[in-house]
C-alpha cells in the first residue's frame, strides 16, 4: 500500500480542526500488519487507494463510514489504537493545552478547599432519616 | 496435596474485607494464628502506569476496569483475574484481584449509608432491614475513618453528626466550584464528599498531588488502598498472608468447616484446616466460592445489587480544570436520597461530581470518534466539560444473581455468570436523577448538557449476594455474618448488604468486617 493512500486514511479520521493537529502531523501511523485487510477494503471501495487519496473529504468519509458499518469490529481494533496513539502525542496534548510528560510524579496544583464555598449548604437543616 | 498444620482462622481474600477483618482480629484476639490466602498479588507502585506516558492507554489494558476487558487485552494480568460471564447483565462487573482488593482501583469516594438505609422495610415497604441499625455500626464507621484516612468536613446535613474528619476536604477545583454553584442556585444539597485520600500527610502516607488517574493505582499511596492501610498493621500483628493462593474449596463435614483448599502460584495443591473459615471476596468471588462449595443453599448468590449509574454531561465556555485532581472525589448531593412520596419510586439516589477524564478516555467515551465533527467535540469538551453521575439504589431482586457456569476455570473454580436486569423501579430511579443532573448542569452555567442514560460498564460494587438476615429461607448468614447452615463459615465483605442504599460501599464494608472481627473475637475471648 502506498504511504499517500495510509496517510489518506488517517487524516480523513483523524483531520485537523480547530488548533487539533492531523494524525499524520502528530505522527501517528497505521499498521499494515494490523489493519491490512480492512485497509484493503477502503481501498476497494473507493475503486483504488489512489481514488482515495485524490477524493474530497466527504468522498472519503462516506467511504470510511460505509466500511465501517460493513466491519464495525474491524473498524474498531484499527480505531482504538490510532486514538491512543493520537491522545498521547506531544504535539496534541499541546494543542489541547495540555501538558505531555505523565501525571506523576509532577501532579497538578489546586487551589486548597475553601470553606466559604459552603456558607449556603450549610443554612440547611437535617436531611436523613 | 499438602496438609498444612491447623490454623484458627483463614480467611480468603485480602480486598477490603479480609484486611480489616484481619487487622481488627488480630488486635482484639491476639493468641489466634490468621492466615490470609489471596489469588492475587500485590502491586507495587512501580507496577502502576501513572508515571508512564502511556498512561492513558493503560485504562484501557492492563488497567481496564472490567475484568473481562483486561483478560481481553492480552496486557499483563496484575490481577488474578478470571472471566465472568457478563451477557445476561445489564450491568457489567468491575473488580480488581489481589493483595488490595478494588481500593487498588478504586475512587475512594467514602460516604456512609444513612440510618434509613438499615431500616427500608420498616419506612418504605421495600428490600428487608438490616439485622442491626445505623447506630450500631457508628463505632465501626468511625473505627474505619481512622485506619483508611478520611478528608472531609464535618456537619453535612445528610447525615448523623459525625467526629471531626482528620483531613480538610480535597480541592474543589474550577469544576466542583461551578458545579457547586448550580446546587446553591437550585437550592439543592450538596457537600464536599469524605474522601479515603489524603489532602495531607496521614499515618505515613503522602499528601495527594492532584495527578488524576486514581483508577490506575495511587503510585504515592496518598489514595487508601488495604494494601497500604490495614495491611501493613494486620502483618505486623502477625497475620500471615499468602498471596497467589486461589481458594477452591471449603471443606465441610458433618455441616462444619474443617477448612479450605487452595493452590499456590506453582499449581501445588494444599488443604489448610482451620477452625473457622472467612470469606471476604465480596459479591462475585465469595458467591462463587460458597456455591462451588455447596454452602448457604438457593440463597447464595441471589439478590445481586450493583447501583445502576447514569448522569448528564455538561459543556461549558469557562475553562475548568482538565483532568486533575482525585477523579472521583469532589463533591455530591443527597437532596433525592430519602424517599419522597410526590415522586412515583421510593428510596432515592446520589449524585456525585467527578473530574473530568484522560483525552484518550473522552475520545472513546465520546458519541463520536473519527472525522471532523470528532475533533471539533473533542476540542469542545476538553477542559470544558464535567459529569454529575447519578447512583441509585438497587433493590434486593431474588432473579438477580451470581450463578455457577458448566465449565471450569483456569483458576480450577467453576466458571461463573451473571444475571441481573434493571427493574422498572430502578429506571424510573435512573431516569429521575438523570434529569436532575442535567439540571443542576443548567443551573451551573453550562452551554451544553447531554444526558447520559443507564451506564453499563459501571458495575463497581457486588452486593447482597449472601446477606444477613435470620430466615435461613431469605438468608444467607446471620447478623454475624455467620451461614446458617454451616456456621463456623463467616462472611465478611459486601456480599452481606441486605440492601445497598445509594452510595458507594466501600466504608460500609470496612465497617462491617470490623464488626464481624469484633464478633468472632467476642466468641473467642469469652
Amino acid at each position: 500500500m502506498t504511504e499517500a493512500f495510509l496517510r489518506a486514511v488517517v487524516d480523513t479520521l483523524l483531520p485537523a480542526d480547530d488548533g487539533l493537529p492531523s494524525g499524520t502531523e502528530a505522527g501517528v501511523t497505521l499498521a499494515l500488519a494490523d489493519h491490512g485487510r480492512l485497509l484493503t477494503t477502503i481501498a476497494m471501495r473507493s475503486g483504488g487507494e489512489a481514488s482515495f487519496v485524490a477524493a474530497d473529504e466527504p468522498t472519503r468519509v462516506a467511504t470510511l463510514q460505509a466500511v465501517a458499518q460493513a466491519d464495525g469490529p474491524a473498524f474498531e481494533r484499527m480505531i482504538v489504537p490510532l486514538l491512543a496513539d493520537y491522545c498521547e502525542a506531544e504535539t496534541v496534548l499541546r494543542a489541547f493545552g495540555w501538558r505531555s510528560d505523565p501525571p506523576q510524579p509532577r501532579g497538578f496544583e489546586l487551589p486548597p478547599f475553601d470553606e466559604t464555598v459552603l456558607a449556603k449548604a450549610k443554612q440547611r437543616g437535617r436531611i436523613w432519616r | 496435596m499438602t496438609r498444612h498444620d491447623a490454623v484458627d482462622v483463614v480467611v480468603v481474600g485480602a480486598g477490603m474485607a479480609g484486611a480489616a477483618f484481619c487487622k481488627r482480629l488480630s488486635e482484639r484476639a491476639p493468641q489466634l494464628r490468621i492466615v490470609c490466602l489471596e489469588r492475587g498479588d500485590w502491586v507495587r507502585p512501580d507496577d502502576m502506569p501513572a508515571t508512564r506516558r502511556d498512561w492513558q492507554r493503560a485504562g484501557f489494558g492492563a488497567w481496564a476496569l472490567s475484568p473481562n476487558e483486561r483478560l481481553a487485552s492480552g496486557a499483563a494480568n496484575l490481577s488474578a483475574d478470571y472471566p465472568i460471564d457478563d451477557t445476561g447483565s445489564a450491568i457489567k462487573p468491575l473488580m480488581w484481584n489481589g493483595v488490595g482488593g478494588s481500593t487498588i482501583n478504586w475512587g475512594a469516594h467514602f460516604p456512609r449509608l444513612h440510618p434509613s438505609d438499615f431500616r427500608t422495610r420498616t419506612l418504605d415497604g421495600v428490600g428487608d432491614d438490616w439485622p442491626f441499625s445505623y447506630f450500631d455500626l457508628e463505632p465501626y464507621y468511625d473505627a474505619n475513618d481512622v485506619e483508611m484516612g478520611v478528608s472531609g468536613l464535618a456537619g453535612d446535613p445528610a447525615y448523623p453528626p459525625k467526629p471531626a474528619r482528620r483531613m480538610p476536604p480535597l480541592p474543589l477545583g474550577r469544576l466542583g466550584t461551578t458545579v457547586a454553584r448550580g446546587f446553591d442556585a437550585l437550592g439543592w444539597h450538596w457537600w464536599p464528599v469524605d474522601a479515603a485520600i489524603n489532602s495531607a500527610p496521614y499515618d505515613g502516607r503522602a499528601a495527594c498531588n492532584h495527578c488524576g488517574p486514581c483508577l490506575l493505582g495511587c503510585v504515592r499511596h496518598a489514595k487508601a488502598s488495604v494494601d497500604a492501610t490495614y495491611w501493613p498493621k494486620a502483618l505486623r500483628n502477625g497475620v500471615e498472608l499468602r498471596p497467589r493462593s486461589v481458594t477452591t474449596e471449603i471443606v465441610v463435614q458433618g455441616g462444619r468447616a474443617t477448612g479450605v483448599r487452595f493452590h499456590d502460584a506453582d499449581g501445588a495443591e494444599h488443604e489448610l484446616p482451620a477452625t473457622w473459615v472467612v470469606v471476604a471476596g465480596n459479591g462475585i468471588g465469595s458467591a462463587r466460592l460458597l456455591l462451588a462449595s455447596g454452602i448457604g443453599g438457593d440463597v447464595v448468590g441471589r439478590n445481586l445489587m450493583f447501583h445502576p449509574v447514569a448522569g448528564a454531561m455538561g459543556v461549558f465556555d469557562a475553562e475548568l480544570d482538565g483532568p486533575a485532581g482525585p477523579a472521583a472525589t469532589s463533591i455530591y448531593s443527597h437532596e433525592f436520597y430519602e424517599t419522597d412520596p410526590s415522586r412515583d419510586f421510593v428510596r432515592g439516589v446520589q449524585l456525585q461530581v467527578a473530574r473530568e477524564v484522560s483525552p484518550l478516555s473522552q475520545a472513546l467515551g465520546a458519541p463520536l470518534r473519527w472525522g471532523r465533527d470528532a475533533q471539533q467535540l473533542r476540542r469542545r469538551l476538553f477542559r470544558h466539560s464535567a459529569f454529575v453521575g447519578v447512583l441509585i439504589e438497587d433493590l434486593p431482586e431474588p432473579e438477580n444473581r451470581v450463578v455457577l457456569a458448566d465449565r471450569v476455570e483456569a483458576d480450577r473454580l467453576p466458571g461463573v455468570r451473571i444475571e441481573y436486569r434493571l427493574s422498572a423501579d430502578s429506571q424510573r430511579r435512573i431516569d429521575f436523577g438523570a434529569a436532575r443532573a442535567a439540571e443542576v448542569l443548567q443551573a451551573a452555567g453550562a452551554a451544553l448538557v447531554f444526558p447520559l442514560p443507564q451506564i453499563p460498564e459501571a458495575g463497581w460494587h457486588l452486593l447482597g449476594t449472601a446477606r444477613m438476615g435470620s430466615d435461613p429461607r431469605t438468608s444467607v448468614t446471620d447478623a454475624r455474618g455467620r451461614c446458617h447452615d454451616v456456621p463456623n463459615v463467616i462472611v465478611a465483605d459486601g456480599s452481606l448488604f441486605p440492601t445497598c442504599g445509594a452510595v458507594n460501599p466501600g466504608s460500609t464494608i470496612g465497617a462491617l468486617a470490623l464488626k464481624v472481627a469484633d464478633d468472632l473475637a467476642r466468641e473467642v475471648i469469652g
